[in-house]
């Protein structure tokens, strides 16, 4: 029944309109553009790695501080011997190895993605999958169902209704509904 | 002296609740009016028993009576007089006594609020679950966490002083208060929901009372977790301000799940829809302030926030275990009475648009309750030990985020039951345009990282589409003549100024934690150095005396200008030493300092840690204008006269007064005569679309919605 008003709305925001929606999309577009290509990420200073590093790993003396943040002495250790590490051109992974090595497995601020571990993230995905797949069906099916359309007589009792509420022609003077 | 007083007070608040509970269950069996109102004096009674009991503890922390074990523990001759008043809540068992006090001045509201109403039976069991929650407290406070425990033999004339982390900061009087005041609110709308569903009037009512509690513990609770934030910042000195720590966590998660509601709420008092879910997020967030009470006291997790572990892990899991079957089977009994009279039209419309706000919210929260939990439950099934920490977390949620920052632009926007690309294209086209010129201006600024560029673009669109909404409902009030302020209050445009305020916060954390540099610096006297646009002098070391505490100081000139005193702090006789951070702040960047490496000798060189963060200040005061928004929400806004009234726009050429474009279901916030606690409400409604009251709303809505726009 709704649909019934809607040709008539789209014409008040038809042509003029379109054109600046275009325009946005191309500006929205083109800066995500310039901005994904132009990020070399795969020239990272070994500062900058040695950073991404630190922030996985916990500092030893603390409860949830990564050796980044934390100024404990445990931390400072931990900092340069990650810095020479990467400066000897050991990988993020071959880092990570010797760490847990010296620390066991709970030094690793982000949780392994395989193993028993892994379920820390793959349950939310599977879950957030499952959720926007039921309600997506939900529509579908709300949509593809058979909606009972107004008939003339419906249409002449809504239209003596408004007419009764608002005088003849209240709703033609919005320009939109044409009942 | 002290402690007699203070435990018959405990003592009369703990019978009161006991004998309150008693009589409202006789008044419930009989159908007694008369019973029922005399149930309500015993919620007066709980709170004068703890506020005796408050009296008493506060006298003894001033007068250091050290006869009391609690006292000597958490207070000393030198601890200044604000620390030593908020002594009560440095520990476990007074932190409870505050709790106590603030649920027993909750039953008191609760029971002033609806004094006449007190021999209706949704009250009469609202207030017997009050009186239960208060039993169970005041039980606590009566047994195993007794604050008014005295020493057997002769007490110490010495008293300890509280945490040293926990008397060095003033926010340490406000952000705990406000968090109780949070926490504890949620058990008003628990005990309402609990009453509908066990009396079966599962109509709108029991929101629409407790409307205000609802979102007034809301606001206590946010404000509580971002002065924690503030609190952590200016003491921890590692210039975070959220570390998903496990009892952070534990206060977001109630958060989360209260926000949740907030929105929801709206699309049942207004379309009847989402029962079981509205029900069930109020039953979880006092769940969860439950399960957040047992992370923090048991012990089961390391956390800064552990002042003490005690022996209340079991009784606490064993509350939480009570509730969360209770609140399960009471769904379960009443499942059939909670189907709502129909669905959700379109996905694109409000009610879609608090949807999926609802799954957000939940997904934020199953989240955040898993990475939180995940440790113990791999613990307990593996053996092996893992950590869930910042990066799980950030990961995880930063989608999540960015989806609330999209929501918050398009919701207000769209109108209820169906809405269309046109009204979507013609509503939003300003704040899109802003928000495509701050991603424009970001990426020629040289921002590149993907989530950083989606924060301030999908913020600003936000803002913009908000403040678009401000904008139009003053402009309608004031042509309606009711002055330009008029379309600040009301749930709805209140809620637009809350909104400001999230994406204040939401751009300034990005802003923070992306683009923060943190380092070192090592100087002798006199000597400066230059970090990230700063220029910093070290002027000169200090020491700062005071009875309690000892501290030493380095001053630092920042830019040439003001003096900043970083400082390394011994308090009493603890030998551990606490770093002090000094902060120079401003509305572009926050310098930090802190003193990593104090010198040998007096005159030796100090290595300063620096840390400079952009935009740290607007996350204080996205938090102020977030509480303004709760404020003004809580202001009733314009009331519609008669219920057909259209909701949405004044029809052109009809007479009736109608309100502002987006002035919320106003009407239903009232004990309206014509809608009483009973299900009637809804079941008027239930007559589905194209019946009763229905058709002037949708075409109302249809037609007109923003006359104030119209070319």
């Amino acid at each position: 029944m709704a649909d019934d008003l809607s040709p008539p709305m789209r014409t008040f925001t038809s042509g003029r309109r379109r054109l600046p929606a275009y325009a946005l999309l191309a500006l929205v577009l083109a800066s995500l553009a310039v901005a994904v290509f132009t990020s070399g990420s795969s020239s990272q200073s070994p500062a900058e790695r040695a950073l991404a590093i630190e922030r996985d790993i916990r500092c030893p003396s603390c409860e949830a501080l990564s050796v980044a943040t934390s100024s404990a002495p445990t931390a400072v250790t931990l900092r340069q011997v990650i810095v020479a590490r990467v400066d000897e051109g050991e990988s993020a992974r071959q880092i990570e190895r010797f760490v847990v090595s010296r620390y066991g497995s709970g030094i690793l601020l982000r949780p392994p993605t395989s193993g028993t571990a892994g379920l820390v993230w793959w349950i939310p995905v599977l879950l957030g999958v499952i959720a926007l797949a039921a309600l997506v069906s939900f529509f579908w099916r709300r949509r593809s169902l058979d909606r009972p359309m107004p008939s003339a007589a419906d249409r002449d009792l809504v239209g003596r209704a408004l007419r009764s509420h608002g005088g003849p022609g209240a709703p033609d003077a919005s320009g939109q509904a044409s009942l | 002296m002290n402690a007699v007083a203070g435990h018959s007070g405990v003592l009369l608040a703990f019978l009161a609740s006991v004998l309150g509970a008693g009589i409202i269950v006789w008044g419930l069996a009989r159908k007694s009016p008369a019973t029922l109102r005399a149930g309500r004096i015993y919620g007066w009674l709980m709170f004068a028993g703890a506020v005796v009991a408050v009296v008493a503890m506060e006298h003894a922390l001033l007068t250091h009576d050290y006869s009391i074990e609690f006292v000597a523990e958490n207070s000393s001759r030198a601890t200044p007089l604000l620390y030593t008043i908020t002594g009560l809540w440095s520990a476990l068992s007074g932190s409870l006594l505050l709790w106590g006090l603030i649920l027993s001045g909750y039953a008191a509201a609760v029971a002033w609020r609806f004094r006449k109403r007190a021999e209706d039976a949704m009250v009469g069991w609202a207030t017997l679950v009050i009186y239960l929650v208060s039993a169970f407290f005041f039980g606590l406070l009566v047994w195993p966490a007794n604050p008014f425990r005295t020493f057997a033999g002769t007490p110490p004339t010495h008293g300890l002083g509280p945490n040293v982390l926990l008397q060095d900061n003033p926010l340490v009087a406000f952000h705990p208060p406000m968090l109780y005041l949070g926490f504890v609110g949620f058990t008003v709308p628990f005990a309402f929901a609990i009453a509908a569903l066990v009396t079966g009037r599962m109509g709108e009512g029991w929101q629409v009372e407790t409307r205000r509690w609802t979102l007034f513990a809301w606001a206590f609770l946010t404000v509580g977790v971002l002065l924690g934030a503030w609190w952590s910042y200016q003491v921890l000195g590692w210039g975070g301000f959220w570390g998903w720590d496990p009892v952070e966590n534990a206060a977001l998660l109630p958060w989360l799940t209260a926000t949740a509601y907030l929105h929801s709420v709206m699309v049942q008092e207004r379309r009847g829809l989402l029962r079981v879910w509205n029900l069930s997020l109020v039953l979880s967030t006092f769940a969860l302030t439950i399960l957040g009470t047992f992370l923090t006291r048991s012990g089961v997790i390391e956390s800064v926030h552990a002042f003490s572990d005690s022996n209340l892990g079991p009784v606490l899991l064993g509350f939480l275990a009570v509730v969360i079957v209770a609140s399960l089977a009471l769904l379960a009994w009443r499942g059939d009475r909670l189907r709502s009279p129909s669905g959700i039209d379109a996905p694109l419309s409000r009610e879609g648009a608090f949807l999926a706000n609802n799954l957000v919210f939940a997904a934020f929260a199953f989240v955040v309750l898993l990475g939180t939990l995940f440790p113990l439950l791999y613990q307990a099934f593996t053996g092996a030990q893992v950590t869930v920490g910042r990066p799980y977390f950030d990961t995880m949620t930063m989608p999540l985020g960015l989806a609330l920052l999209t929501l918050m632009a398009v919701g207000p926007a769209l109108p209820w039951r169906k809405g269309s690309v046109e009204t979507l294209r013609h509503r939003l086209a300003i704040p899109a345009w802003v928000g495509a010129l701050v991603l424009a201006g970001c990426v020629a600024a040289g921002i590149r990282d993907l989530a950083d560029l989606a924060a301030f673009s999908l913020g600003s669109f936000a803002a913009a589409a908000n403040v678009r909404q401000l904008v139009l409902s003053s402009r309608n009030a004031h042509r309606q003549g009711a002055g330009f302020w008029r379309g600040l209050v009301g749930r709805a445009n209140g809620g637009m100024v809350v909104h400001l305020g999230v994406v204040m916060i939401a751009v300034a954390l990005a802003a923070a934690t992306s683009f923060g540099q943190r380092g070192e610096v090592r100087l002798l006297p006199g000597q400066s150095a230059s970090f990230d646009g700063h220029e910093l002098t070290y002027v000169g070391p200090g020491t700062l005396r005071t009875p309690a505490k000892t501290a030493t100081l380095a001053r630092v000139r920042l830019d040439g200008g003001g003096v900043f005193t970083p400082a390394v702090t011994t308090f009493g006789r603890d030998t551990e030493a606490v770093g002090t951070p000094a902060i120079d702040s401003s509305v572009v960047d926050d310098v930090y300092l802190t003193i990593d490496e104090l010198p040998v000798r007096r005159d030796g060189a100090v290595t300063f840690g620096v840390i400079v963060q952009p935009l740290v200040m607007w996350l204080w005061v996205g938090g102020a204008v977030l509480a303004l928004g709760a404020v003004l929400a809580a202001i009733p806004g314009k009331r519609r006269r008669r219920p057909t009234d259209p909701v949405s726009a004044p029809v052109p050429g009809v007479s009736s007064a109608g309100s502002t474009e987006r002035s919320d279901p106003a009407s239903t916030e009232r004990s309206d005569p014509a809608r009483p606690l009973s299900g009637v409400g809804s079941s008027a409604r239930s007559g589905s679309s194209g019946s009763g009251d229905a058709l002037p709303v949708l075409i109302a809505e249809r037609a007109g919605a923003e006359p104030n726009e119209r070319p």
